[in-house]
């Protein structure tokens, strides 16, 4: 299970840096962002009448918001930067932004010996003949 | 309305890229427009299952998340490119002549898949060209087949799905990662959870399996699949359940297409 480990700890170590919401980060989130966030992830942009209707119409009864609890919840998702606003007044847009996916923070030496080693060609590689 | 069908398992060789090649031909055959995402970039895998290799494949998925074209180019339409004439050693694969599937694959490249590795890469850019893939080609259904454990693509493709295939096998370690998926599943409020199990030996009772694994998790088993020496004897080269539908592990995943089209 290392590879989980490592991930929670490279999620840990982004969080620290990287602006935007990581993956992980939607399982802590209430039903109602999530639910906001995960319509958001497949329509890729949302205006806000659309944002109304779908908070409005949520699948659980418990998760719907009124207009002013989806004004708070789109503020709190703002205020972390985990949505994005484009555009203004009647054009207004909602985005996700999500967290960019980090390099490796191998050692550039290591990139740099691959990189000679797949240049080399096969004729190349070959182990010298006594 | 185009379902996203994320497929996945928390280890490694659970059958996983052959099951989602199955799902994905099964119902192309059934008339539906299909789509297949190898978001494995580390390990990719799926193309070799369509009959593809670096000479066939021209954009992929890297070269999209790199900037340098568009997701639209990375769709490789599987009915006029690899069921096509040289698909000659491939029956199944030959079935798909024509037919709406279009595979969106990783490159198999050293210098790509290191790229990007290096580099990392825009998580948004992966996500609006997933979403615009499905709605560009008008799919039915998008499969994406990911990389076995829990990593970013991973729980993005889980967030945005309508249904979660989780693949396991009768093993501890299994047993106890799928658990540790399910709850991640849940905590995303994935709407559709399916669970399906691989490489059953053939003496088991499938049915108790079923009962069991169902009852322990708390979510339906659509399939016990059984381990089939068939499937390991074709490796790879082609769609094993277009090949051989009279199969039992066939058999198995056409009743597990079976639930997926009766999902509304």
């Amino acid at each position: 299970m290392s590879g989980l480990f490592d991930d929670i700890s490279r999620k840990l170590e982004a969080q620290a840096h990287e602006p935007g919401i990581s993956a992980w980060e939607l399982t802590d989130l209430s039903p109602s962002l999530r639910a906001i966030v995960r319509a958001l992830l497949r329509e890729v942009e949302m205006s806000y009448p659309e944002l109304s209707r779908l908070a409005r119409t949520l699948p659980a009864a418990e998760s719907r918001l009124s207009q002013a609890e989806l004004d708070d919840a789109l503020q709190q998702l703002l205020s972390q930067s985990w949505i994005v606003r484009m555009g203004q007044e009647d054009t207004v847009t909602y985005r996700v932004n999500l967290r960019r996916r980090r390099g490796t923070r191998l050692s550039p030496s290591l990139w740099h010996k691959l990189e000679q080693r797949l240049s080399t060609s096969p004729a190349d590689d070959q182990p010298p003949t006594p | 309305m185009c379902k996203i069908v994320s497929i996945h398992s928390f280890r490694g060789g659970t059958g996983k890229s052959n099951l989602t090649a199955s799902l994905a031909a099964l119902l192309a055959m059934q008339g539906k427009r299909v789509g297949v995402v190898d978001t494995d970039i580390q390990c990719p895998g799926i193309h070799v299952l369509f009959g593809l290799d670096e000479t066939k494949m021209g954009h992929t998925l890297n070269h999209y998340l790199r900037g340098e074209c568009a997701i639209e180019d990375v769709a490789l339409a599987i009915g006029n490119n690899a069921a096509g004439d040289d698909a000659g050693d491939a029956p199944g694969r030959r079935q798909l002549r024509q037919r709406l599937l279009w595979l969106i694959p990783s490159s198999i490249e050293v210098g790509e898949i290191s790229a990007i590795l290096r580099h990392g890469y825009d998580v948004n850019r992966l996500n609006e060209g997933l979403q615009n893939v499905r709605k560009t080609l008008d799919l039915d259904y998008l499969f994406i087949d990911t990389h076995p454990g829990l990593n970013d693509e991973t729980l993005l493709s889980i967030a945005f799905s309508d249904i979660l295939l989780v693949l396991l096998r009768l093993d501890q370690q299994d047993f106890q990662g799928t658990a540790v998926t399910v709850d991640i599943a849940r905590s995303l409020d994935v709407p559709n959870l399916l669970l399906v199990v691989n490489k059953a030996l053939s003496h088991y009772d499938f049915d108790q399996i079923e009962q069991r694994v169902a009852d322990t998790y708390g979510v339906p088993v659509a399939g016990v699949l059984p381990l089939s020496e068939a499937m390991v004897d074709l490796q790879s080269a082609d769609i094993f359940a277009l090949r051989y539908p009279d199969h039992a592990w066939s058999r198995g995943v056409q009743s597990v297409a079976g639930r997926l089209l009766a999902i509304e």
